[in-house]
């Protein structure tokens, strides 16, 4: 080993706490590109391999004229173009009853789209028309197994089926209904695949309505998409959906974005963090070694080796970080594929080793310690060998804080209270670096936290002053005055009311967007609006407002309302528009509503719409009843054959964030690091540099507790000054990350509680409390004797 | 004779075993009260050792320091403290000032320690130094002189009855080390406070009441001047 080589293992072990600081943070930042984004690669496979392998469609045309396949095959870029029928109509499985889903496939082998993996039993047969395939999802929920029964409402009546096997679909990864109904309750929702013989056999009512296509490969899938839509809009299809709009594979892309934002956004804040941790580090170890450097220069060492020798620092801890951590960081992200696919019952689980991430990663941890490096490096390069063998630092000039000039009376204060206020000016890149180091800190914890608190703000909005319901009635029969009085006469329940919800396509100058209708009494007790007077208005719709994006519609425009399942349609005005968390949903007054179907063309009685697949009843229930035994007694009102706890949705979805929370405790205990490990590197580098200051001190009879007390109060009014601009940045950083993911299924505008935000600077003063406890305990540690005698710095 | 400073077999090693330095080696020392004293030695003598002894700097390894009647040597952690605090003022060779202190800030930093008015102590030490003018000025603005001044000022704002000097000139010219001795000469005269100074600088020892030589940790000198130099007489 060379003589330098030698002093600089030294060098790392004389400052090794500083230097291991800079390489945890490098680490982490390498660790968590590898994780994201080779999570967000192999997730990203995985999904497509399923998709490709099952081939998932690419357009999914619902409710076209007869014949729409045969049109959509021609459209140049279409591959295959197949019709099958899919309706939703109640299950019975034991004792429950639910809205299921069925969805023909040819019995004598899977369809060219959308096709299945049995994972259980076998694929349906011809010569066993009530043989059907349950998708998996409602298989574990009902715990089917092969050869278990259960029962499908059809026109004659219900019809027992008998399970043939558990199936996997490219469209129910996610188990949604449709991308109004993204979090479907487990036990009232599901999917059962039946042979198309079996359905026109049983219920032939149940038509042909949909065509799902597969694309050539590679089409330019906009331009396909295009034709698509509007040969669809020519053949009054009532909903188009591209494979991107898919519920599921929307779901899922939700997912994938956040995994692809995190893959550069966060590394890039730890990467800069430990950056300026090693340019402080660096700098400050050039400064001290002044004297070494000129006598090194001086006995003839070039310029270059010795600028070299100090680049070197910065590249070694910079490969070795980088190498751990993106070892560590793949290893993370095929850990974390894994469990997602796991968790979510992915098939295909794809886990490649990319190179471009191993490089990738490499290289950010090379980058971060080169440039970290680089300015001390050229310092050397500049240094001339006179001036570096004094060795001596000139005393800097001391000056005024700012707030002293601006406020006089400042000057007043105990001299040692001006020491702290001065203090932070006192090497302003550095308390610069201090600051920004917090900025990082607090933006890498709120974008974690806002996502926490966005999800629960509105969680208990959509289920506390949207849907006030606490519960929805299903009913085996019209729906009458009579059979809402009837739940409404249930001890316990304080409201009942009837709601109509149909599937609906709103349509405006060629535009279309398929989504379903609610309608709601007058003065509506069951549902929160956010509109002017806080009700539905008398006569014309309310929509959610991604509706002006996806049609191209104002207030004021009137839309055209098609009902593909009542082969009719409405026009009316849109009278406002309202934000939701979930959906984005069509809102009229009932008897509005029933008017305007009444006067359609071709008219619908208002009697069709006491339909039990198209008005349920809204219960809400007293204060302080026992739920269960009121959902029980409406269970046993004649008619009723199902009867969904709101609340349940609500906890469902709390259940779906326990992944969240984790992340969120990995972000704010990654941020904390990070912090802890600036912080802790300034304040190191800060008592190094003073330490003839505290010596002396010391020796002229301050305590040790006084010289803590103005480290930590220079350091924690260096972190509040950094505070207040990282609450601001994190904050933004949040709502953007928030705004990547809102969509038309869901709204994810920011929303922080004012307590996190306290939380978060409380957060960063404990750990710039717990980053000054090795600098205090430096200070303790000091040899007055030998610091005093040394030339200051 | 009321002594200000007393060691009896003060002994101080460093290191153990083979490379065990015996910086000081059994000193006994009796110092009067009020006097001027230079300590004398060459590098590696234990002429600082002995300064950090009974400055309280260090603990010794054996033996005891009285410095006013306390017993230095006994005294824990927050004691030493306290009687850095109360008793002694240090004078360094690199004056050691927080550079973004203005002169009179650097001597109220001490001076708001100590009971009293903390302003008034500081304007009277700034003008025994003969900064009054300099006082809003910050360490960078002010020559080596006037920072040793500063030092020397912040080291008798406390009132201290020793004042302990660690080669005060030697960062200074000759002419600006013997205004310094002036000042020190001055500050402590007819106070019935003592001096301490360590140099390696004979020629300093002519302005001294007493010299003390040391070498290898041992005293092998003390002597009286009875007519000691006027600093303005030194010349080196």
């Amino acid at each position: 080993m060379s003589y330098l080589a030698t002093k600089r293992a030294r060098d790392f072990r004389r400052s090794r706490w500083q230097f291991i600081a800079v390489f945890v943070t490098i680490v982490l930042g390498v660790i968590m590109f590898g994780a994201s984004y080779d999570s967000y690669q192999n997730l990203n496979v995985s999904y497509n391999g399923t998709y490709d392998r099952l081939h998932f469609a690419d357009m999914t045309v619902t409710g076209a004229d007869n014949g729409f396949a045969d049109t959509a095959t021609s459209i140049p870029g279409v591959e295959i173009a197949e019709a099958r029928t899919q309706a939703d109509i109640p299950f019975s499985v034991g004792d429950t009853v639910l809205l299921g889903r069925i969805v023909t496939m040819p019995a004598d082998g899977q369809p060219q789209v959308n096709q299945i993996d049995v994972t259980d039993g076998s694929y349906l047969a011809p010569d066993d028309p009530t043989g059907v395939l349950v998708e998996t999802h409602m298989a574990e929920q009902f715990k089917l197994a092969v050869g278990d029964t259960f029962d499908i409402a059809t026109g004659a009546g219900w019809t027992t089926v008998t399970v043939r096997g558990i199936a996997v679909s490219p469209e129910y990864l996610w188990p949604a209904r449709s991308r109004q109904d993204f979090f479907s309750l487990p036990g009232t929702f599901g999917v059962a695949f039946v042979s198309a013989d079996a359905v026109a056999a049983v219920a032939p009512e149940a038509t042909t309505n949909q065509v799902v296509m597969l694309y050539d490969d590679g089409v330019d899938r906009q331009a396909v998409d295009s034709a698509v839509t509007d040969a669809a809009n020519s053949a009054n299809a009532a909903d188009i959906m591209t494979q991107a709009d898919q519920p599921s594979n929307a779901g899922l892309n939700l997912d994938l974005m956040g995994f692809e934002q995190m893959a550069v956004a966060f590394p890039i804040l730890f990467l800069l963090a430990a950056g300026m941790a090693a340019f402080i580090l660096l700098t400050r170890i050039v400064y001290t070694q002044r004297s070494q450097i000129g006598t090194l220069r001086a006995s003839g060492m070039s310029r270059g080796k010795l600028a070299w020798h100090y680049l070197s620092y910065g590249l070694i801890l910079g490969v070795a970080a980088a190498v751990i951590g993106t070892i560590l960081g793949i290893a993370a992200g095929w850990a974390i594929t894994g469990t997602y696919t796991g968790e979510l019952g992915i098939p295909d689980t794809i886990r490649e080793l990319r190179w471009s991430t191993a490089i990738v990663g490499v290289l950010f941890g090379i980058v971060t310690g080169a440039l970290a490096a680089l300015a001390p490096a050229l310092a050397v390069f500049r240094s001339s060998p006179a001036e570096a063998m004094r060795g001596e630092v000139p005393t800097t000039g001391g000056r005024r804080s700012l707030v002293e000039t601006v406020l006089p009376t400042l000057r007043r204060l105990p001299v040692r209270w001006l020491m702290v206020l001065r203090g932070v000016g006192r090497n302003k890149l550095r308390s610069l670096s201090t600051m920004l180091g917090v900025v990082l800190a607090l933006t890498l914890v709120l974008a974690a936290w806002g996502m926490i608190d966005t999800v629960q703000i509105l969680l208990d909005r959509q289920f506390n002053q949207i849907d006030l319901s606490d519960s929805t009635v299903l009913m085996d029969r019209p729906v009458d005055a009579s059979e809402v009085d009837a739940v409404a006469a249930v001890d316990g329940v304080a409201v009942a009311e009837p709601v109509i919800t149909l599937p609906a396509t709103a349509k405006s100058d060629g535009q279309s967007y398929g989504t379903q209708l609610q309608a709601y009494v007058s003065g509506t007790q069951v549902r929160g609006f956010s509109t002017d007077g806080g009700g539905l208005p008398a006569d014309g719709v309310i929509a959610g407002v991604s509706l002006r994006d996806e049609i191209g519609v104002d207030v004021g425009d009137t839309v055209t309302i098609e009902f593909s399942t009542l082969e009719t349609s409405v026009t009316a005005p849109i009278r406002g528009f309202i934000e939701e968390p979930m959906g984005t949903v069509l809102y009229m007054n009932r008897d509005a509503l029933i008017s305007a179907l009444e006067a359609a063309d071709p008219s619908v009685p208002g009697t069709v719409l006491q339909n039990p697949t198209v008005t349920t009843v809204a219960a809400v229930f007293a204060d302080g009843v026992d739920r269960s035994a009121v959902m029980e007694s409406i269970h046993g009102v004649d008619g009723v054959i199902s009867v969904i706890d709101s609340r349940e949705i609500y906890d469902l979805v709390q259940q779906y964030m326990g992944l969240f929370y984790a992340f969120v405790g990995i972000m704010i205990a990654f941020g904390g690091a990070m912090a802890f490990a600036l912080i802790f590197n300034t304040i190191s580098v800060n008592v190094a540099e003073r330490s003839t200051e505290y010596a002396t001190m010391r020796a002229n009879g301050l305590s040790n507790r006084r010289i803590a007390g103005l480290i930590t109060g220079e350091n924690v009014l260096l972190v509040s000054l950094g505070i207040i601009p990282g609450l601001i940045v994190g904050y933004l950083a949040a709502a953007w990350m928030m705004s990547t993911y809102s969509s038309d299924m869901m709204k994810f505008n920011l929303e922080m509680r004012p307590s996190t935000l306290v939380f978060a600077a409380i957060a960063m003063i404990i750990v710039a409390l717990l980053s000054v406890i090795p600098g205090i305990r430096t200070v303790r540690r000091l040899n007055i004797v030998e610091v005093v005698r040394e030339r200051a710095m | 004779m009321t002594l200000a400073v007393r060691t009896t077999d003060l002994t101080k090693t460093y290191g153990e075993g083979e490379t065990e330095v015996r910086a000081l080696d059994g000193v006994n020392l009796e110092i009067p009260k009020g006097e001027f004293v230079v300590i004398l030695g060459p590098s590696g003598a234990g002429k600082t050792t002995l300064l950090n002894q009974i400055g309280a700097l260090e603990e010794p390894t054996s033996g005891t320091t009285d410095v006013d009647g306390v017993i230095v040597s006994s005294l824990n952690e927050k004691e030493r403290t306290e009687y850095r605090l109360r008793t002694v003022g240090f004078v360094f060779q690199f004056f050691n000032l927080v550079p973004t202190l203005t002169a009179r800030e650097n001597i109220g930093l001490i001076a708001e320690l100590i009971d009293g008015d903390a302003e008034a102590r500081t304007d009277t030490v700034l003008a025994q130094v003969g900064l009054t003018d300099r006082g809003d000025h910050f360490p960078g603005q002010l020559s080596g002189g006037e920072q040793q001044r500063v030092s020397i000022a912040r080291g008798l704002v406390k009132n201290p009855s020793l004042v302990l000097c660690d080669e005060p000139t030697g960062s200074l010219d000759i002419e600006t080390g013997i205004q310094i001795l002036e000042l020190l000469r001055t500050v402590t005269a007819g106070r019935d406070r003592s001096v301490l100074t360590v140099t390696h600088n004979a020629i300093i020892a002519q302005m001294a009441d007493r010299v003390i030589r040391v070498r290898d940790g041992v005293v092998v000198d003390m002597q009286e001047n009875r007519s000691p130099a006027e600093p303005s007489e030194l010349t080196w």
